[in-house]
């Protein structure tokens, strides 16, 4: 398939995780391994993801739905170019595919605006690029004086403001979303919102992971559904999403009596 | 301009090398983080300390006071050096800590970063490289005041002992190298970090630190040189403190122990990289 016609293939992707490897990392264990000692129930290999297969086209925006350890992190890690697959092939058509985080390597010592600079240096900006992203950054977070102080002085809350504010402004070809972000307050979230929507359709394509079914039929444009690590469906999300509903309904316990419910919602 | 990456496992030498080969692209893409990085350690190390980059200063000058006091009152060795002891140990002991040092931090940054930045796509390879150029600043502070040393002990100086500037590179090199190669290492045996310390204390003793290479009888000599920072270390001795060009034969032999050490090292480090993210 020609590159223009194609943000993202995988094709018979695999990951695996090694159990004796990630557990035989301790001089002890090392050397019991290597005189033939039984590793017992160490032993094995866990296939994160198997046999994955999807296409991409440019515009497009991908769901990916699953329980829990069904492998949605790792796809998003692989395709963000943090792990490597161990079968099969990945292809990225896009500069740049980011997972957005909000203010992983923070550091406490520097000031705001020096974090801003040193985020955007991590995720692999120019220094030109990085002059030109600084005052946008640092207007949208509202921090005013305060980003000439020390992170360490900051409240949780304007953390939460600074990393959001770099992580909106990073605008991304590939943009990859681990359940969709906000933070601040009501003011604040609205203009993120808009921020996001903004550099989503900037984006060559989107991918997605979320647990709200809902959020997925509303915004995206194909659906994927892991279970296991392997591919359960693939396709239009009313249809892929009524499977996945229809397969999850009997794991949900039955609600509490009406007077239980009520006695919750006084407490709260 | 479309930027496509295709990516899977590497099977077979030539995909290997391509591999490696992007990496060494990545790192240079990343630069400005390396410098921004190196740069923000020496700042936050100013201002996180009350005597700030003295420390720089410091931290040398007190562990050559303190194995002077060895030498000279415990082991009674001052009198039979033709050179002034502090001095003697200054020219080499400056740049094994530097090696000490910066290659024993560069394990814990990395493992340190790696979990903390994980969820972020970079070349990990940039926290040991910029870790070395941050420790590069202060061993450059510290034997600009070697001279100064120098003449307070009475000594004369030469223009020889500027040599020592094109001498930092060799042993830049040969740094990065080991840090890679123990910042790698430390994800397979989590333990390394603990043994680290173990390693180099002996192999400071192995290495022409606190006695010249002249003292090592000449049949060991050959396996003795095989360290490679044995020939860096007496070079610096040789500049530094006998005035004395080094010869060519230490020099090649330093430079090629610093490309081979940096090729293993940075070979090691990206064979190992893809397994970081799926190791805790």
């Amino acid at each position: 398939m020609e590159s223009d016609e194609l943000a993202i293939a995988a094709h018979g992707l695999g990951v695996r995780y090694d159990l004796r490897q990630t557990k035989n990392r301790t001089l002890r264990r090392s050397l019991a391994a290597a005189v033939g000692a039984r590793p017992g129930a160490e032993q094995g290999i866990f296939w994160a993801l198997r046999d994955v297969d999807f296409v991409l086209a440019p515009g497009e925006i991908l769901g990916v739905i699953g329980k829990n350890g069904s492998g949605k992190s790792t796809l998003l890690q692989v395709i963000a170019d943090i792990i490597s697959p161990d079968e099969g092939t990945i292809r990225v058509v896009g500069r740049r595919p980011t997972l957005l985080t909000i203010g992983a390597g923070f550091e406490r010592e520097l000031t705001g605006r020096e974090n801003i600079r040193l985020n955007a240096a991590y995720l692999g900006f120019s220094r030109k690029e990085i002059e030109r992203l600084v005052e946008p950054i640092a207007e949208f977070s509202e921090l005013g004086q305060f980003l000439d102080q020390p992170l360490k002085t900051y409240s949780t809350g304007m953390r939460a403001r600074l990393g959001f504010a770099i992580a909106v402004h990073t605008d991304p070809d590939i943009l990859l979303l681990d359940e969709v972000l906000s933070v601040g307050d009501a003011d604040f979230q609205e203009k993120s919102r808009h921020r996001m929507l903004e550099m989503m359709n900037r984006a060559r394509a989107i991918v997605v992971v979320s647990h709200s079914g809902e959020m997925i039929e509303r915004t995206c444009s194909k659906v994927l559904w892991l279970e296991k690590g392997r591919v359960r469906d693939f396709g239009d999300p009313e249809a892929v999403i009524a499977d996945y509903h229809k397969s999850t309904v009997k794991l949900i316990p039955p609600a509490p009596p009406a007077e239980q419910q009520a006695a919750v919602a006084r407490i709260r | 301009m479309v930027v496509e990456s295709i990516r899977g496992p590497q099977i077979g030498a030539r995909a290997r090398l391509a591999y490696l080969m992007q990496r060494a692209r990545d790192l240079y893409e990343f630069r400005y983080l390396v410098r921004y990085l190196a740069s923000s350690a020496l700042q936050v190390e100013r201002v996180s300390l009350s005597f700030g980059f003295l420390w720089w200063l410091l931290d040398p000058l007190l562990m050559i006071a303190l194995w002077t006091t060895l030498f000279v009152v415990i082991l009674e060795r001052g009198s039979r050096s033709s050179y002034p002891i502090p001095l003697f140990l200054m020219s080499t002991l400056l740049v094994w800590q530097f090696v000490n040092r910066t290659t024993r931090n560069s394990v814990a940054l990395t493992h340190y970063k790696e979990l903390q930045m994980r969820p972020i796509a970079f070349p990990r390879a940039v926290f040991a490289l910029a870790n070395t150029l941050a420790e590069s600043v202060k061993l450059s502070m510290a034997l600009a005041f070697f001279p100064v040393a120098a003449v307070l002990f009475g000594q004369p100086l030469s223009p020889v002992q500027l040599l020592a500037v094109p001498l930092i590179p060799i042993l830049l090199t040969t740094t990065v190298g080991l840090a890679w190669f123990f910042s790698a290492l430390n994800f397979v045996f989590r333990d390394t970090e603990r043994l680290i310390g173990i390693l180099f204390r002996l192999w400071m003793f192995l290495s022409p630190v606190i006695y010249a290479l002249e003292r090592v009888p000449a049949r060991f000599r050959l396996l003795y040189e095989l360290n490679p920072l044995c020939l860096i270390i007496e070079c610096f001795r040789e500049v530094l403190l006998y005035h004395q060009i080094p010869s060519l034969s230490y020099v090649g032999g330093a430079v090629a122990a610093a490309v081979i050490t940096a090729t293993i090292g940075f070979v090691f480090f990206h064979i190992q990289e893809p397994r970081f993210a799926r190791l805790n």
